[in-house]
C-alpha cells in the first residue's frame, strides 16, 4: 500500500472512530443488535461447547460423591412427597376461598424458557447474562427473569435472537421488595462480584449477596426471613422469591435498616431460566368475572398490570 | 489474505473472550484475548494494519457487552495499539516475554482507560480497589492469553504466506 493509502487508512479509521462514539442511541442500539444477532448462532455453538467440557470436568470431579448424593436425593424426595401432600390440600382449600370470595383465577404467567449463552459480556464489567431468546420469542425489554429458586434479574437490550440481563446482583440493579413475615417494604440492590467465592470459576460457584436498602427501622427483620418482590414499580410481579436475610442492621442515617441478603437463585449456575411473561397472559386467561373487571376499570381506567403473582 | 487471517483471528477470540467463564476471585475478569490480538498486529504490522484490527477488535467487545456503549473499546483499544506500536522496531514479536509484557501493560492500561471513561459517565459502580483487582487480574490474564494469541495468529500467518518464519541457531526468530 502507498504512503498516500496509509493515510487514507489511518484518517478513515480515526474518522470512523468519532462517529462511532457520537452516534445517536437509537442507531448505536441498532448497530448493536444487527451485530449480536449475527454473532449468536457461533456463541450458541460456543456456549454448547463450553457448557459440555465443564460438565465432564465437574462429573470426573464429583465421582467420589455420587454414592452420598445418591443417599440425599432418596431422603429429599421424600420429604417433597410429604410437602406435595400438604400443598395438595391446601391447594383445594385455596380455590374454595377464591370462589367464595368472588375472585378471577389470577397469576397463570407465562414463562418463556431461554438458555444463558454468555455471562458478563466480552469485558466482564457488569453482571450480565445474555439469553438465546429476543424479540422473535416475543420478550421485550423490562421483563422479570427467574429460575425456579427465584428471581435472578431483569431483561435490558433485547435484540431479535437474544437478549441480556441485568443480575440483582447488579449494583446498577434495584428491585422492590417485601419481607413477607413483617410486611415491610425496601429497595435491593446488587453488591456486585464477591470474592468469597474463592479460588473457583464464576459459574460454579461464587454466590454474590444483595443489600436491602431503605428498610423501616421499626419493623423486626430477623435471620432467615423470606424476601420477596413488592410488585411496585410495574417491572417485577409481586412475589417472586429474591432470597433470604443474612443479616440486619441500622444503616449510617439512623433512620432505615440495611439488610443484607442471600438471593434463592444459584447466580453461578445458570444454566436455563425463564422469562416471566405477563402480558401475553393475560390474554391467554379467562376473563375475570364482571364485577372484578368493573372495580379495576373505575380504579385505572384500564386493566391492572404486573401485580399478579407468578404460578 | 492478511485481512481474512484478522478476521478470523479476531471472530474467534472474540467468541472465546464472551464464553469462556471469569474467575470471581478476580474481580470478574474476562481473559483479553481481543486486546492480545490487537497488540499482535501493534508489533508485527503498520499502523494502518494496527488500527483497523483494533476498531474491528473494539468494535466486537462493545457489541459483546450489555451497556458498553459503542465506540468506549474502539477508542481504548486504538489508543493502547498505537502506543505499543511505538516499540515496534525495538522488540522481538516472536518472543514469548515480549508478548507476555506487553500482554500485561495493555491490559491494565486498557482496565483503566476504560474505567475512566465508563465511571465519568456513570456507568460502573466500583470501588478503587476493586479496580486496581480488576486491572491485576487482566494483566495475569494478558501475561498467559497474549502469547497463546501471538502464537496461534502467527502460525495462520505463516500457514497463509502472509510472513516468512526464519529459524535460527538460538529460536529467537
Amino acid at each position: 500500500m502507498s504512503v498516500r493509502g496509509r493515510n487514507y487508512l489511518v484518517c478513515l479509521v480515526l474518522l470512523a472512530l468519532v462517529v462511532l462514539m457520537n452516534l445517536p442511541l437509537p442507531v448505536s442500539m441498532r448497530v448493536k443488535a444487527t451485530s449480536r444477532d449475527n454473532f449468536a448462532p457461533f456463541q450458541n455453538v460456543m456456549s454448547l461447547v463450553v457448557f459440555k467440557i465443564g460438565e465432564q470436568v465437574s462429573a470426573l470431579r464429583g465421582l467420589g460423591g455420587v454414592a452420598r448424593d445418591k443417599r440425599d436425593l432418596g431422603a429429599q424426595v421424600a420429604r417433597l412427597e410429604h410437602r406435595i401432600r400438604q400443598l395438595e390440600g391446601l391447594e383445594q382449600e385455596n380455590e374454595e376461598l377464591r370462589e367464595q370470595l368472588g375472585f378471577a383465577r389470577l397469576g397463570r404467567h407465562k414463562l418463556v424458557m431461554c438458555e444463558v449463552v454468555g455471562r458478563g459480556g466480552a469485558s466482564g464489567w457488569w453482571q450480565t447474562v445474555t439469553l438465546n431468546t429476543g424479540r422473535a420469542d416475543v420478550i421485550r425489554p423490562n421483563m422479570a427473569v427467574v429460575t425456579k429458586d427465584g428471581l435472578i434479574g431483569k431483561t435490558f437490550e433485547v435484540t431479535k435472537h437474544t437478549c441480556s440481563v441485568l443480575l440483582i446482583t447488579d449494583p446498577n440493579s434495584k428491585v422492590s421488595c417485601e419481607f413477607s413475615r413483617v410486611g415491610a417494604c425496601g429497595i435491593v440492590r446488587g453488591r456486585g462480584v464477591d470474592r468469597r467465592g474463592g479460588k473457583v470459576l464464576e459459574m460454579m460457584c461464587a454466590m454474590p449477596e444483595v443489600t436491602a436498602a431503605y428498610v423501616p427501622r421499626d419493623r423486626k427483620i430477623v435471620r432467615g426471613d423470606e424476601v420477596v418482590t413488592s410488585g411496585l414499580g410495574g417491572v417485577y410481579p409481586r412475589g417472586l422469591p429474591i432470597g433470604r436475610v443474612t443479616d440486619a442492621r441500622v444503616d449510617a442515617s439512623r433512620l432505615y435498616q440495611r439488610v443484607d441478603i442471600v438471593p434463592s437463585a444459584d447466580m453461578s449456575r445458570l444454566r436455563y431460566v425463564f422469562v416471566v411473561d405477563t402480558e401475553t397472559a393475560r390474554e391467554d386467561e379467562d376473563p375475570p368475572p364482571p364485577r372484578l373487571r368493573r372495580a379495576s376499570e373505575d380504579e385505572n381506567g384500564d386493566e391492572q398490570r404486573d401485580e399478579e403473582p407468578v404460578g | 489474505m492478511m485481512y481474512m487471517v484478522m478476521a478470523f483471528v479476531l471472530v474467534s477470540s472474540a467468541l472465546f473472550q464472551v464464553t469462556l467463564p471469569s474467575f470471581a476471585c478476580m474481580g470478574q475478569t474476562k481473559a483479553p484475548l481481543l486486546l492480545a490480538a490487537v497488540l499482535y498486529y501493534a508489533l508485527s504490522r503498520d499502523t494502518p494494519t494496527m488500527l483497523v484490527a483494533a476498531f474491528a477488535a473494539g468494535l466486537f467487545q462493545d457489541v459483546l457487552t450489555p451497556m458498553m456503549p459503542l465506540g468506549y473499546s474502539v477508542f481504548s483499544f486504538c489508543l493502547v495499539g498505537g502506543t505499543v506500536g511505538l516499540f515496534r522496531r525495538m522488540v522481538l514479536t516472536e518472543s514469548f516475554v515480549t508478548s507476555a509484557t506487553f500482554g500485561a501493560a495493555g491490559g491494565v492500561a486498557v482496565t483503566v482507560i476504560l474505567y475512566m471513561m465508563l465511571s465519568r459517565r456513570g456507568l460502573v459502580v466500583c470501588p478503587i480497589g476493586r479496580v486496581a483487582l480488576k486491572a491485576l487480574a487482566v494483566g495475569l490474564f494478558g501475561i498467559v492469553c497474549a502469547p497463546i494469541v501471538f502464537a496461534f495468529a502467527l502460525k495462520l500467518d505463516s500457514v497463509v504466506g502472509n510472513v516468512e518464519v526464519r529459524e535460527s541457531i538460538d529460536g529467537l526468530e
